[in-house]
């Protein structure tokens, strides 16, 4: 284990996608602290929180991950795992290292995102890292290690070199939509403005004025305390998807954190996928 | 040209992408209208109409267009494909040009997998467009439009770029640049001049509301505001965005738009082309 990981570990440090995506989420935070310090200097200036600044990196962290993943270890079809077990190495400690490989290169796109909003909040804005933000680092952390975990499970039983990224890509931002979708369901107001009775306001709306129709109306959309709110909640805190736009929308004041469901969730999601990436890696027909 | 068409016709129909692709916009376009059906309560309706949900799918052909491309010219490199067509006396500029076609056609083929199950489904459920029939056939012809030019610029990519998987990691992210890129374009051109701040505070003993601040993200007229149109209605991922919240106050001017894409990424890729050395 000691070796495939000391290789592995060779062999993404050489990755262009894990440097090009360093680079893009430490110029993606370097950007916005900029942009954040400019807006200071010429606008009334709104005190807000670092982690209002640090963390719009977590709705690419999917993607990136996505394609740090796959690419990192699509390579090794071609040869790399069956040469890796014919040597003797047992196909649990290649799945391993690989596992562990990859969940250090999510680490480390979560630090190349922080490290330069740690250093240049309290430079440019003033603002050091509170409490808050600690804890929510923190989960971002796990909520890599959990897209770490469901890439290498697709990056590892899927051996076609092209299929294996498209899945992951799309993987990525299906769940980022469904997370969307749940956050804005939940978010829905009991009640709206009524159409017939207001200016058509909602796009898509076809007007039909009325006099005596009430000024509001129940909001179709809205989802009422009980067994279908908590599925949705439950969905948006489980899946990774949920949680990325829940972290990156914190500066939107969207986002209401229950961070030790989402901590628990990572590690659920985590240990779900090493098992069964595990379990079917062990039946596959490595050619 | 003819036999390169031909060959590329047959391997067209039968990759797989292509008809996941066509189903997945066909299935999202499905989506968009059924979620769009008149809602009614105790005693009020809300009515929606074809103008709103129809023209969703643009979006999806984006990244529709990035998988085929890849998908269809990714195994040319793999299999030895494009070095046997050089080999046998076609001429680099033919291949590009056959590729191109096929892939234009493989967009148009996506896009009418969302048009055709729309109108037939969204017509009865909704009823007709608010909007006149004209401007109907031209924002159609427009997302039409804008999923050629996506073909011309991933058919680029695809060609010039022999690994598979990073061509195809190549496409789908730039689907996702342009997406991303022409809503954030989209929304500086949408902001206010002001913004309410919403706080208040103390002054004199007295709760005194902040005014209302200039909004950073707002560009008054001028040089810069008139780049950030140009290339809200240049790029394909601004058009989509026009094109799905129904904005596209000139679909010709789009259109003309892209046959200038078209041109710039056919010409930038066959000179490129020319020069790559293909083992």
């Amino acid at each position: 284990m000691g070796n495939l990981l000391s290789a592995d570990m060779a062999r993404l440090w050489r990755c262009k996608a894990f440097w090009l995506s360093c680079l893009f989420f430490a110029g993606q935070t370097c950007a916005t602290m900029g942009r954040e310090y400019w807006i200071g200097t010429q606008t009334i200036a709104l005190h807000a929180s670092l982690e209002n600044y640090i963390f719009p990196f977590a709705f690419f962290l999917g993607l990136a991950a996505a394609v740090v993943c796959t690419l990192y270890l699509g390579a090794e079809h071609t040869v790399g795992f069956r040469n890796k077990c014919c040597v003797g190495h047992s196909r649990a400690s290649v799945y391993g290292a690989a596992l562990v490989t990859c969940s250090i290169a999510s680490a480390l796109l979560c630090t190349a995102a922080v490290v330069p909003g740690a250093i240049l909040g309290p430079i440019l804005l003033g603002e050091g890292v509170s409490a808050m933000a600690l804890a929510m680092i923190a989960g971002i952390y796990l909520l890599s290690m959990a897209y770490a975990a469901v890439f290498t499970a697709i990056a590892m039983l899927i051996s076609s070199q092209a299929a294996a990224p498209v899945v992951a890509i799309l993987l990525s931002l299906l769940l980022l939509a469904v997370g969307y979708a749940g956050v804005q369901r939940l978010a829905e107001p009991p009640t709206i403005p009524n159409p017939a009775a207001a200016p058509p306001t909602i796009e898509g709306v076809e007007p039909d004025r009325d006099a005596a129709a009430p000024e509001r109306i129940p909001n179709p959309n809205y989802l009422p305390d009980g067994p279908a709110r908590s599925a949705v909640q439950f969905l948006t805190d489980f899946l990774p998807g949920g949680q990325s736009y829940q972290y990156g929308a914190v500066s939107t004041g969207t986002a209401s954190m229950r961070l030790p469901q989402k901590m628990a969730s990572c590690a659920a999601v985590f240990a779900l996928s090493s098992t069964a990436g595990l379990a079917l890696f062990r039946r596959k027909d490595l050619k | 040209m003819q036999k390169l068409l031909s060959a590329g016709w047959v391997r067209l129909i039968r990759c797989k992408a292509l008809w996941f692709a066509a189903a997945a916009t066909a299935l999202y376009e499905v989506y968009q209208v059924l979620s769009s059906r008149t809602k009614v309560g105790d005693g009020w309706s809300i009515s929606y109409s074809m103008d709103g949900c129809f023209f969703q799918f643009a979006g999806m052909v984006c990244l529709a267009a990035a998988l085929v491309c890849a998908f269809f010219i990714g195994p040319e490199y793999g299999d030895g494909t494009m070095r046997n067509k050089l080999l046998a006396g076609h001429s680099r500029r033919n291949v590009y040009l056959s590729n191109l076609v096929l892939c234009s056609l493989a967009s148009l083929i996506v896009c009418l997998s969302a048009v055709l199950p729309g109108l037939a489904l969204g017509i009865p459920l909704l009823g007709p467009f608010d909007m006149g029939p004209g401007r109907v056939v031209l924002l159609v012809l427009g997302i039409l439009a804008m999923g050629l030019a996506y073909s011309a610029i991933f058919t680029l990519t695809a060609m010039l770029i022999p690994n598979r998987a990073v061509s195809l990691t190549a496409a789908l992210l730039l689907a996702i640049v342009f997406l991303v890129l022409g809503s954030a374009i989209s929304s500086r051109l949408n902001a206010l001049p002001f913004e309410d701040t919403g706080t208040s505070v103390f002054t004199d003993g007295k709760l005194v509301e902040m005014p209302l601040r200039p909004n950073p993200d707002y560009l008054p007229d001028g040089p810069v505001r008139s780049v950030f149109a140009f290339l809200n209605d240049f790029l394909p991922g601004g058009q989509a965005g026009q094109y799905i919240t129904n904005k596209a106050a000139d679909p010709l001017r789009l259109i003309g738009m892209d046959g200038v894409l078209i041109a710039v990424a056919t010409i930038a890729g066959l000179g490129l082309f020319q020069c790559k050395d293909i083992h």
